[in-house]
């Protein structure tokens, strides 16, 4: 499924740190604290011109929630604010939610829309070329007028060989996209400019989640003539977007400062005055500024802060939370025993207590039925899993599957974290599994995993986006097995076969989304290729007085468009 | 006659009640550790402790593995303080802190025993070697001895560990390659001053086979010095056992082990100090006690301080 999309190479795993070039999704392990909600969001409102729901906040007129300044902290520097060279949370939040803006973008729920783009993308018959209206009257921070060219620019710049970006592969399905990726062609052949407002895009192959690609931060849209005339002054001293505010300064290692952009496209928004980033503060010492008052919101909880966190009452209110659009796996190897024979893994999904794994950990996670991260576009609030937690029948199906000796000589790969992996460890045990667990960084023990050597292994990944194609493509299909991470070589052809007819459709179908929930029902309920553990949530603690500095799934950082501080009394 | 008659003259007059009975260097021993008020008050409690974790299977109140998921967590998953039902509180997966301190005893003391015996028998056949043999073979085995000191044996035994996958024989046996060049130079330097002595010349001169000069004539002397060199490689090695199993290269979970106890407990120091606190100080009671013992044994047994 290679050709169809992102090149993933840097799967989240427990504990273990691959995303070295976005440490962002360290949260999501397992591990650290995860971040956020538990229960499912409420109904998504109109995405941008409406402001969100403020739930137990008095609405207040417009002009009454501007001002204030919004004090954050950094664990680490920036590298640039040039969007597709943002990588680590903070400046990759600060070019993808701050300052630039993409053709599109996910609301706090996971839904999707068109942010510069005017409207979802025209998508033709043979789900080739994607027709995308540009919102008129878009104004970058110096003024200017948003146009086409500045979007064909944005996004071909990216690829070329003397930018840095985190993504350019994510962009390979555009037609003309190797040439531009090895130089020295500047032009991507792929995009044309219809008019002022419109351009086209054609793809080699059909891509449903093309639109989803086009939300990420890599393709935040720059204004072309400016960021040339800037030169290496680009994405550190000159940083003009599209934004909700405008780039004041950064101090290379201290802090970076931004303004409100009075002429933000969503008229109204936003309410904040002035944002300051501090940057290189240990995650005790952002606790600390916080307790103290010196900060509106910080990230880096410590983990074993949690429990007190959750038991202070007035602290536990601050606590913001989102699900995050990661997932934690138990997955089998196919091709070793004894999980080639589907009533063991049948047994297995029975005697997993997934319930246990949440309270462990204070509930910062949410347990799931089948396998889809609940910000994702497919998750099924209605999809149950035909194997729940039962350990006396489980006991009963590995008796069924002839062991009932129990079996012997197993080895369980649990990341780094000993814990969770001593509570499945004990389940295991309870139906007669005796495993050993292995311990240690993915990269170490991949290739024993692949072997089948340790055939049922705990995985955590994060997606790209809030949709099922990035898991199904990387995990679920057979081609996954050598381009992704199938590392237990599970292989159903009606899986490849349905990925194939869906993503011939536009993103937002229903058929697609229907295809991708049989996909979850073969793989959760018909092959129990693996177990889906639990969705960790992103977690965050915002000052009382700041309302609606919601967490972004994907980001893990705030929305700040949205968010207003409410003057002390 | 004279001299004959002397002596009997002599022991008539020695009243037998009051005269100074042939003690064996046993009793000797026996005597003069009574004196040593610090170290039996230390065997006693290291003695306490090894039976109390010799008998954990009958007096352990639970499984040392069984989680409580429901009442030994809190509501939010944090383990729970010492309380009537778990008397020193649970760990991180709800599990009974008290059981798993006295089966984790039995892998630590073991280990620590083991893992000492064995350096003492490694030391006591190399380095007897090289003193008894004495010449080149003294020379080369010392050399290596020499290397093997001046290795970085922490991070050897890490290495090793890994290599060989954990458990407890290779922790054993791992521990024991790196902690027996110490008593084995000891050894040698007084097995090399008694195979000069006059009863073991003469054994020679009489032909008696070389093991049975060394089994018989040599090791009797240095058991003193054995025993002492075994004890103070307990705590070492009980350390050693700690510090590898805090690294996760000890006994594999979910068996217990004091370090690795001390390690589960180590996200929790600020909100549940007491589940790294009881395996830490059962650590320090043990290498303490033992550690009072050997020096209290020592000052009884080793000949270059007995008499001070």
């Amino acid at each position: 499924m290679k050709q169809f999309g992102p090149d993933r190479q840097y799967p989240h795993l427990y504990g273990s740190f691959l995303l070295s070039r976005r440490a962002f999704l360290r949260t999501i392990a397992i591990a650290g604290s995860g971040a956020a909600l538990s229960t499912m969001l409420a109904a998504c409102p109109a995405p941008q011109a409406t402001e969100s729901a403020q739930p137990g906040a008095a609405p207040a007129a417009a002009d009454a929630k501007v001002g204030g300044t919004y004090r954050m902290y950094g664990q680490g520097d920036f590298r640039t604010l040039d969007p597709p060279g943002a990588e680590s949370s903070e400046d990759w939040w600060s070019a993808g939610m701050v300052l630039f803006n993409m053709l599109y973008f996910y609301t706090k729920e996971g839904e999707f829309y068109a942010d510069l783009a005017a409207d979802l993308p025209k998508l033709s018959a043979d789900g080739l070329i994607y027709t995308i209206p540009i919102r008129k009257g878009v104004k970058f921070h110096n003024g200017r007028e948003l146009v086409a060219d500045d979007v064909k620019y944005s996004l071909e710049r990216q690829l070329w060989p003397e930018v840095y970006s985190w993504g350019k592969t994510y962009m390979e399905n555009v037609v003309g996209y190797d040439e531009v990726v090895k130089g020295p062609t500047k032009e991507l052949s792929g995009i044309k400019i219809i008019d002022d407002h419109t351009v086209e895009i054609t793809l080699k192959k059909p891509q449903a989640v093309f639109p989803a690609i086009l939300s990420m931060s890599m393709n935040g849209i720059i204004p072309k003539q400016e960021s040339i005339d800037a030169g290496s002054k680009w994405g550190s001293e000159v940083v003009i977007g599209t934004g909700p505010f405008r780039f004041v300064e950064w101090v290379a290692g201290e802090k970076a400062t931004y303004e409100r952009n009075p002429d933000y496209y969503k008229s109204g928004m936003p309410y904040i005055d002035k944002i300051e980033l501090n940057l290189n503060v240990e995650p005790a010492t952002q606790m600390l500024h916080y307790e103290n008052g010196e900060a509106e919101w910080v990230e880096n909880i410590p983990a074993a802060e949690l429990p007190r966190l959750l038991s202070d009452a007035e602290l536990s209110k601050q606590l913001r939370r989102a699900p995050s659009v990661g997932t934690n796996r138990l997955a089998f190897h196919f091709k070793a025993k004894p999980f080639d024979d589907l009533k063991v893994r049948q047994a297995v999904a029975m005697a997993i207590d997934k319930e246990g794994i949440v309270k462990k950990r204070s509930g910062t996670m949410t347990s799931l039925e089948g396998y889809y991260a609940i910000p994702m576009l497919q998750y099924d609030k209605a999809f149950k899993s035909k194997y729940p937690y039962d350990p006396e029948k489980a006991k009963a199906m590995l008796q069924e599957a002839g062991h009932g000796d129990g079996i012997k000589g197993l080895k369980l790969y649990v990341g780094e974290d000993t814990e969770i992996g001593q509570l499945i460890q004990a389940d295991l045990a309870k139906i007669g599994i005796e495993a050993e667990l292995a311990v240690g960084q993915w990269k170490e023990w991949r290739d024993r995993i692949r072997a089948g050597d340790v055939a049922l292994f705990m995985y955590g990944w994060s997606a790209s986006f809030p949709d099922a194609f990035d898991f199904t493509s990387a995990w679920t299909t057979c081609a996954s097995a050598d381009t992704g991470y199938n590392d237990g070589f599970y292989c159903n052809q009606k899986i490849d076969e349905t990925v194939d007819k869906v993503e011939a459709l536009a993103l937002t179908d229903p058929e697609r989304v229907k295809g991708y929930h049989e996909i979850e029902d073969i793989v959760v309920n018909q092959d129990v290729a693996w177990i889906g553990l639990n969705n960790p949530q992103r977690l965050a603690l915002g000052a009382a007085n700041v309302h609606d500095d919601f967490i972004s799934p994907i980001y893990g950082w705030p929305y700040l468009e949205t968010a207003w501080i409410e003057a002390k009394s | 006659m004279t001299t004959l008659q002397g002596i009997d003259k002599f022991k008539t007059k020695v009243d037998q009640s009051t005269a100074p009975r042939a003690t064996t260097w046993w009793q000797d021993v026996g005597q003069r550790f009574r004196h040593q008020k610090v170290a039996l008050v230390a065997g006693v409690l290291f003695l306490l402790l090894f039976v109390l974790c010799l008998l954990a299977p009958q007096i352990a109140p639970f499984s040392p593995i069984e989680q409580f998921r429901e009442d030994g967590l809190s509501a939010l998953g944090e383990p729970l303080p010492p309380n009537a039902h778990f008397w020193l509180g649970t760990d991180g997966v709800g599990r009974d802190l008290l059981s798993r301190l006295l089966y984790g005893g039995r892998v630590s003391l073991g280990i620590g025993i083991m893992a000492s015996g064995l350096s003492v028998l490694l030391a006591l056949l190399i380095g007897g070697v090289a003193g008894f043999l004495g010449g080149k073979t003294d020379f080369f085995i010392m050399r290596f001895v020499d290397l093997v000191m001046s290795m970085p044996t922490f991070f050897l035994t890490l290495l090793l560990v890994v290599m060989l996958s954990p458990g407890v024989w290779v922790v054993i046996t791992v521990i024991s390659l790196f902690s027996w060049t110490y008593p084995a130079r000891i050894l040698r330097s007084q097995i090399l001053a008694i195979k000069r002595l006059d009863f073991v010349q003469a054994a020679y001169c009489l032909g008696t086979p070389r093991w049975r000069i060394f089994v018989r004539h040599l090791l009797p002397h240095v058991l003193p010095l054995i025993i002492v060199y075994l004890a103070l490689g307990i705590p070492n090695a009980i350390f050693a056992e700690a510090s590898l199993s805090f690294l996760g290269l000890g006994v594999p979970p979910p068996a217990p082990s004091w370090g690795s106890m001390i390690q589960d407990g180590m996200s929790y120091y600020r909100a549940a100090p007491w589940v790294a606190f009881f395996p830490g100080l059962a650590i320090a009671l043990a290498v303490i006690s033992v550690n009072l013992l050997a020096t209290g044994l020592r000052e009884v047994m080793d000949p270059a301080r007995r008499g001070r």
